[in-house]
């Protein structure tokens, strides 16, 4: 109605919040706030209480009920309960193109007559019927403002009628408005879940004796039909549904299966379905990073030559701050955020193209049974899949998990697995330490090490912080359909702009804040002064051949990195938590690249080559390789790996799960809890290894 | 016997729901109460089943599966 179509079933990326916006339509200006989808109002799952409290706490002058026309019977019982509690209704029948394309019939003017309020078709994917169901909400919020509503009566049978009758008189003091006596009368009698919490004219504290009286009613009514009076008022209001459908709904004679069950008897089967599972998540994996490669290269190398534009505004060799801060500080930052613009791009169009396919829901269905015993849900498989690539994209991807215990112990266990940026690092450090043919064994061990350990961690988080039973799981399967394409770019893009808007200016702000922590304190004049004096008088030394004179000039830059960063803040944190990381068999140089891993986990890289003083990059990364293997051993680098691999999350990660979570508590426990994992992990390695080795 | 032991591609009928209200409440809501009849499509075996049920299809989870109490229904009755 807005014009930002949300999604629909009760699923993938759920309105987490309600979302709002605003429409003009000739004179009227509506505020329409999109809830969850729910069947009802009264069971007890996270959407519902949502729906509820929104519902009964505010007062709106319209509901719209968005029903599902191809499926009237399942969806009008939600509208006959807003109506027993005389909410000011419009139905919607969505997907009305549906329902011609299978050759069902509704009687749309005596759906309208018997619910004594407006129906209109409409179709959310064309438009078609929107503008009728907004003049229709602007008739309605006109004529009857003010105005009290008519409820609708549905008969419960004589043993409940006569309950109600008896009891709402008793129930009147207790509400604030006449038309609720009705519907506090049947609560109270069906006893289940805070009556306050269900509507706001009610003050049931203050009526003990109500609640005494609706118990014993209650227990007398239970007796004799043998069922529980919340299951018989449900059975009775959904035959109510079921006769009302039967006069107003002519549906075709169904003999063949439909296409989608057709097409699930092959992508649901016992054998096929999983390896056909496999394959899509295989397409959707090298989507997201293997095309979007091209597009990363392109995006560095085009910031890397505004870098070098922005650099020739000084001279060459200029030691100005300003530079350093626009170049490196501010740019760098920029760099740090576009990178994943094309991966999040991509992906979101996979989890959109996924989702309003239809295909979703299946894949839970499929992986459920398989995840559920490690403790995750059925959809924690994609995030998971996805973190192998990047964090930050799997983090985005948890929004697809239906409730906020399974997203946060889906998130706080994510950093664990590998993601591509750590690759360079065990590649570089395994091979600087061990032979070629234990490197890949122990590539293996290192990315299964992560996974075991989030699938532990995942356990225990459950098992621990976040107990809640896994909320009872029912879904509608919809049939396949092809996605529409203006909506899927609308979403992908919206979705993208929400990561630049949020995370990426807190990622950006980081990292201007790692780059001023590296270059902080500047290296006094009185000992710049004669390195730079020296570099110049490199270049100018004639007895050298051009080659000999750059590489002797590259030397001197490096030591002079070095001497910069030793000197900076972050280099004197790293060289101050030496002692600290010590037992780690970690020195102060690694500790300070450390430090310079939280920007982004594979400028671990780029710090050790600092602070070594070597050269980093295609072409010098073995001389990395060899002054590591001069000043450490295997160990050493296995625990450093150890590290990487659990230590703390980077500031991406940091940022997007701010985002996500909507606090800063969770991602700064994370951060902690990860840290000090790492720390005892790496510590009993080390000191293990230690003693293995002395034996 | 539980709909979570059923074997697939039958028709199926709804005999009891072993569970608390709130879930009695959810299933009543899209009309899943004592005497419908629905055919399973896939599924149990400690895993979630997949229900066709008047023109819908359903994804019950296996611990909701497990508090539904089934028996054969129609030309499949005993």
């Amino acid at each position: 109605m807005v014009g930002a179509r949300q999604r629909t079933g009760n699923y993938p990326g759920v309105t987490v919040a309600a979302d709002q916006g605003r429409v003009r339509r000739g004179a009227w200006v509506f505020e329409v706030v999109d809830l969850p989808g729910t069947y009802s109002l009264l069971s007890d799952s996270q959407d519902e209480r949502v729906v509820r409290a929104a519902l009964l706490a505010d007062a709106f002058d319209a509901v719209v009920d968005v029903t599902d026309a191809s499926h009237l019977e399942r969806h009008l019982y939600l509208a006959v309960e807003l109506l027993e509690l005389g909410m000011p209704l419009v139905i919607a029948l969505n997907l009305w193109d549906r329902v011609s394309v299978e050759g069902a019939r509704i009687e749309v003017g005596l759906l309208s007559l018997l619910l004594g309020v407006p129906v209109v078709p409409t179709s959310g994917r064309s438009g078609e019927g929107i503008d009728r169901l907004l003049a229709a909400v602007g008739q309605l919020c006109e004529k009857r403002r003010g105005e009290l509503w008519p409820l609708l009566h549905v008969d419960y049978g004589r043993e409940i009628e006569r309950a109600v009758g008896w009891l709402g008189p008793l129930a009147e003091p207790c509400v604030a408005a006449p038309q609720c006596t009705r519907w506090c009368a049947l609560n109270v009698l069906e006893g289940g879940g805070p009556c306050l919490q269900r509507c706001r004219w009610c003050r049931l504290p203050q009526c003990p004796h109500l609640c005494e009286e609706a118990a014993q009613s209650r227990a007398q009514i239970e007796r004799r039909s043998g069922e529980e009076i919340g299951m018989t008022l449900a059975r009775r209001r959904y035959d109510y549904v079921a006769s009302l459908c039967a006069q107003v709904v002519t549906e075709p004679a169904r003999a063949e299966p439909s296409p989608s069950e057709r097409a699930d008897r092959i992508l649901l089967s016992r054998w096929l379905g999983l390896p056909l599972f496999g394959l899509i998540m295989f397409l959707v994996f090298q989507l997201t990073f293997t095309l979007a490669q091209p597009l990363v290269d392109a995006m560095e190398a085009g910031l890397s030559g505004l870098r070098r534009g922005m650099a020739s505004w000084w001279s060459a060799g200029s030691e100005s701050a300003w530079r350093s801060l626009w170049v490196d500080g501010v740019l760098g930052g920029v760099g740090n955020v576009a990178i994943f613009v094309p991966n999040i791009l991509l992906l979101f169009l996979c989890l959109a193209v996924l989702e309003q396919s239809g295909y979703m829901v299946r894949a839970m269905f499929l992986l459920d049974r398989w995840l559920h015993r490690l403790g995750l849900p059925g959809k924690g498989f994609i995030p998971m899949l996805i973190g192998f690539g990047c964090t930050v994209p799997a983090m985005m991807a948890t929004r697809t998990l239906a409730s906020r215990e399974d997203r946060l112990t889906t998130m706080l266990v994510l950093p664990l697995i590998s993601c591509s940026a750590r690759l360079p690092i065990y590649t570089l450090i395994l091979s600087a330490f061990f032979p070629l043919t234990c490197q890949a064994p122990l590539l293996w061990g290192i990315y299964l090490t992560g996974i075991v350990l989030a699938v532990l961690g995942a356990r225990l988080l459950r098992a621990t912080v976040f107990q809640s039973p896994p909320p009872p799981f029912i879904m509608e399967v919809p049939p396949y359909r092809m996605p529409p394409l203006i909506e899927l770019l609308r979403q992908v893009w919206e979705r993208t702009w929400a990561f630049l808007k949020n995370a990426g200016t807190l990622i950006l702000a980081l990292s201007v804040l790692l780059w001023a922590l590296s270059v902080w304190p500047r290296l006094p004049t009185r000992q710049l002064a004669p390195l730079l004096r020296e570099r110049a008088a490199a270049r100018e030394r004639q007895d050298l051949t051009g080659e000999q004179r750059q590489q002797l000039v590259r030397e001197l830059d490096r030591t002079l990195a070095r001497i910069k960063l030793e000197h900076s803040l972050m280099g004197r944190v790293g060289q101050g938590l030496a002692p600290v990381f010590e037992p780690l068999g970690f020195d102060g140089k690694i500790t300070t690249a450390l430090l310079g891993a939280f920007v982004a986990k594979e400028v671990l890289l780029a710090q050790l080559a600092v602070v070594h003083s070597v050269g980093h990059g295609a072409e010098s990364s073995l001389t990395l390789r060899e002054s590591l293997r001069q000043h450490y051993t295997p160990l050493q680098g296995l625990c450093l790996i150890l590290f990487c691999l659990i230590g703390t999350p980077c500031m991406a990660t940091f940022a997007i799960f701010k985002q996500e979570s909507g606090t800063w508590k969770w991602p700064l426990l994370q951060a902690a809890g990860l840290t000090a994992l790492a720390y005892g992990i790496t510590l009993v390695v080390y000191r293990l290894g230690t003693c293995l080795l002395n034996l | 016997m539980r709909l979570g032991r059923a074997a697939p591609g039958r028709l199926l009928e709804l005999v009891r729901l072993q569970s608390g209200l709130g879930l009695a409440q959810r299933l009543a809501a899209l009309g899943l109460v004592p005497g419908a009849r629905f055919t399973l499509e896939s599924g149990g075996r400690r895993g979630p089943v997949l229900i066709s049920f008047q023109g819908t299809r359903l994804i019950l989870g296996h611990g909701m599966a497990e508090r539904i109490m089934v028996r054969l229904a129609g030309k499949d009755a005993p």
